[in-house]
């Protein structure tokens, strides 16, 4: 039997590098143990893919989407249903990082195609992954690559990819940007703004070489006639590139970080977890699984409990894998990108290039309304096959009866194991009391008890630390 | 107009038209329709489409206007629709000797029945609800459903149903009384992995789309095993999930090979015969009707209509399938349509000039 800290741990890592586990699942994998647990997650092909027929099937507005709402049900049924959870939870990363909107897109089928791209290429080459973005039509249109020209440059993606993509600020000139944009002039997708019956046409990534600026070229200390993928290579291999990619693993997988644009003038909470992550990265050719798997196993990952405010992709994921809702087929999956959005993510469509807000900034008193009623509304239906083997194991604890502080403790360690603070836990406890001591063992009583339970983990649903990841 | 024909083995099937356009109607009267999951035909010839919907509620309407049921003729003379608010998850529809249409929900496990004669103007609804019987009960004891699909009335007017759910076949009467059922999980002869459409031949044989299991399954009707094809080889006769299954005066069998995205075709001993891809390459009575209302937002297609066309004629997702008196072949398609081909056996091929 594993003990709570290996529980914890593992409990830790399956809400970091996935979306969160049933508690059986978590015992198991903890009697694995937690460096097998690693590779598992980082050998997302050792695990069978989602069955996507099943989606289709029964609801086949996912399998010939015709609006952003119906991918947006295919990516959430993804998240919730995967046997692969780092690789999916790599494919939000990279969402977050590489923000691609299709408010100014237009074209959902393509913005699915980069997003599979993530899927496909999130856990290997940094550098493969950067050439294959700079390729693709949504990425291009986004960042209005279509209209850099050998006479006209447009710098937006030149910028982005030096900005956000890559370095950050204060790594790169204004020239560099403009020599970065002369390079990926040429570089655009065809066919433009063509629709078809039902749907826009499909894009592809059109070179067009009397575009292109085949002239000299001065990049990061670099001359040459480089093309796009010359400034990719240069680009990818700039330490800077490794220390800013690391930040944002760090920022996404261990603790909340600043914003972005703050970047330049707060220094990372943790220098050292940085540098760690930036000689992985480097040593390891620019992979990501070596990067990651240094990530993972790190203490300053290991120590870094409940220190992330819970994105409401990973809200939304989690509480249905918790209690096993929507375990299959569901007309609801239609509903869950609404859901998602009032929480203030709308998966396809970040706010901007520079994506999503994290940390605090996910909490407004519209979004923890949302946040809260979501997770209450589930962990407290005790039909929930989640729920109800909560409810089955915290029955087999302390004999046939415990009392309010037992129970509460019980409910918070089928819940994370959680950590609450000494004023939460006397908020429970108050509510808790009122009914004194639980006991199961009739029927009656293990019915008023199982209530009881539900009850608690809805309250709990709605404390300041189960917003945190 | 030159003819597209699919000929082989001396059976020939003409492409007709395509009926439908996945859009929204003007006055109930444009014939789309929404994901459309399968067809049945009644004794008047008349045909009902399942529409599936977009699987939420649509703001403003209170339900999801493209789940529904639409009735038209062959010739996509769209009489309208009904069943609005009625399904959560509408997968089958078959019409019974009477006339009265049946479909099934898998969600809530129940099958509906409804009047062929209740037309409902665009996005209205009757809130005392427009079916005239519904009944099925969730669970796996015998005549309890989960999932029912598939929905097919056999030579005695009773219903056969597929209970995907349970992995079984179910036989009913129309007012749901329990008769009989066959099957259960597994892959061995008479087993089902999630079973969807099902169908007849003219010796009341039944044929069942073994989704899961990728083959067709064929009983007696009194659920006797005969034989299967479809999952053999990978010789180009395997199936990827069919998820229908219809026979001609012929006795040749039809499949709707759903991943594969074909019509597969069968002699009826089991050997392929050839498939159909789908190939409508020009829009339908109501596409045009809704290009020349909103010529403003499709402008882009006026100039490369042909290429467009050539890009969306196949299947996809085929479903629902179903043959007609005059063994036309009647497909459901994802992409909100309905694909028509006509089999002719005195077909000659031309001699080239």
């Amino acid at each position: 039997m594993p003990s709570k800290d290996d529980i914890s741990l593992i409990a830790h890592l399956m809400r970091r590098a996935g979306f969160g586990q049933r508690r059986d699942e978590i015992e198991r994998l903890a009697s694995d143990g937690y460096e097998n647990t690693v590779e598992r997650l980082l050998d997302p092909e050792s695990q069978p893919d989602v069955d996507m027929y099943m989606m289709g099937r029964y609801h086949p507005w996912t399998d010939h989407p015709s609006s952003i709402d119906h991918h947006q049900s295919r990516w959430i049924y993804r998240m919730v249903m995967g046997k692969r959870p780092l690789e999916e939870k790599i494919v939000l990363f990279w969402h977050h990082v590489f923000a691609t909107g299709n408010a100014k897109v237009e074209n959902i089928d393509e913005m699915a195609t980069e997003i599979d791209l993530f899927r496909d290429h999130g856990m290997g080459n940094f550098q493969t992954l950067l050439e294959r973005l700079a390729k693709n039509p949504a990425m291009i249109r986004w960042l209005d690559n279509n209209e850099n020209h050998k006479r006209a440059n447009n710098e937006n993606w030149g910028r982005e990819l030096l900005e956000l993509f890559s370095l950050g600020v204060g790594y790169y000139t204004e020239d560099d940007v403009k020599q970065a944009a002369r390079a990926f002039t040429g570089w655009t997708y065809t066919p433009r703004k063509v629709v078809m019956p039902w749907k826009k046409y499909p894009w592809s990534f059109d070179y067009q070489p009397y575009d292109h600026d085949s002239g000299e070229k001065s990049f990061l200390g670099h001359e040459g006639r480089f093309n796009g993928d010359d400034v990719v290579e240069v680009v990818a291999r700039q330490p800077a590139t490794a220390r800013f990619i690391s930040r944002h693993l760090y920022n996404f997988f261990v603790a909340d970080e600043p914003q972005v644009p703050a970047w330049p003038f707060e220094p990372p909470q943790d220098r050292t977890a940085i540098d760690t992550l930036s000689e992985a990265f480097v040593r390891g050719g620019y992979e990501m699984k070596p990067v990651l798997r240094t990530l993972f196993n790190s203490d300053f990952f290991k120590n870094a409990l409940y220190k992330r405010v819970k994105s409401p992709a990973e809200v939304v994921a989690s509480a249905l894998i918790l209690t096993g809702d929507m375990n299959g087929p569901d007309p609801r999956w239609g509903d869950l990108p609404s859901v998602q959005s009032l929480m203030g993510q709308i998966i396809y469509d970040p706010p901007s290039v520079e994506g999503w807000h994290t940390g605090k900034e996910w909490i407004n008193s519209g979004a923890m309304m949302n946040r809260v009623n979501f997770v209450a509304d589930r962990v407290s239906d005790t039909d929930l096959p989640g729920v109800k083997a909560i409810i089955q194991k915290i029955s087999e604890m302390n004999g046939s009866s415990m009392n309010p502080e037992q129970l509460v403790q019980h409910c918070l360690d089928q819940m994370g194991p959680m950590e609450i603070s000494d004023e939460t836990r006397q908020e429970l406890l108050k509510q808790v009391e009122i009914d004194g001591i639980a006991s199961w063992s009739t029927e009656k009583e293990y019915k008023a008890s199982s209530k009881r339970v539900a009850d608690l983990l809805a309250l709990i649903a709605g404390t300041r630390e189960y917003q945190f990841a | 107009m030159s003819m597209i024909t699919t000929s082989v083995a001396g059976r020939t099937w003409h492409f007709s038209h395509a009926l439908g356009r996945n859009t929204a109607e003007h006055n109930g009267q444009t014939g789309g329709y929404g994901y459309p999951v399968d067809v049945a035909i009644a004794p008047d010839g008349f045909l009902f489409v399942l529409s599936k919907g977009w699987g939420k509620e649509v703001e403003g309407y209170h339900t999801d206007i493209y789940r529904r049921i639409g009735k038209t003729t062959i010739s996509e003379n769209h009489v309208g629709d009904f069943a609005r608010r009625e399904f959560t998850s509408p997968a089958g529809i078959a019409v019974s000797r009477d006339g009265n249409v049946y479909a099934t929900d898998e969600h809530e496990n129940e099958v509906l029945v409804f009047s062929p004669d209740r037309i409902q103007p665009f996005a209205q609804f009757d809130p005392s609800g427009e079916t005239i019987n519904r009944w099925g009960k969730t669970g796996s004891a015998l005549g309890y459903l989960d999932a029912p699909s598939g929905i097919k009335f056999d030579s005695k007017d009773n219903l056969i149903i597929s209970d995907s759910g349970n992995d079984r076949i179910q036989k009913f009467t129309k007012n749901g009384e329990y008769i009989d059922s066959w099957g259960g999980h597994g892959t061995s002869k008479g087993e089902f992995n999630r079973p969807w459409g099902i169908g007849t031949d003219r010796d009341n044989n039944v044929y069942v789309a073994d989704w899961g299991n990728n083959r067709i399954q064929k009983f007696t009707e009194d659920g006797e095993y005969l034989m299967s094809f479809g999952a053999s080889v990978d010789d180009g006769s395997n199936l990827d999930h069919p998820a229908a299954v219809a026979v001609d005066s012929d006795g040749d069998v039809y499949v709707s090979d759903w991943g594969n995205r074909r019509i597969q075709i069968y002699e009826p001993g089991g050997d392929v015969i050839t498939a159909l891809y789908g190939d409508v390459i020009k829009l339908s009575k109501a596409g045009e009707y809704l290009l020349g209302r909103n010529g403003g937002l499709y402008r882009g297609l006026f100039d490369t209509m042909d290429d467009a066309m050539t890009r969306v004629k196949k299947f996809d997702r085929p479903g629902g399938l179903i043959i007609d008196a005059n063994n036309r072949l009647i497909v459901t398609d994802i992409c909100g349509r309905l694909q028509v081909y006509i089999k002719d056996n005195d077909w000659i091929d031309p001699i080239p000039q």
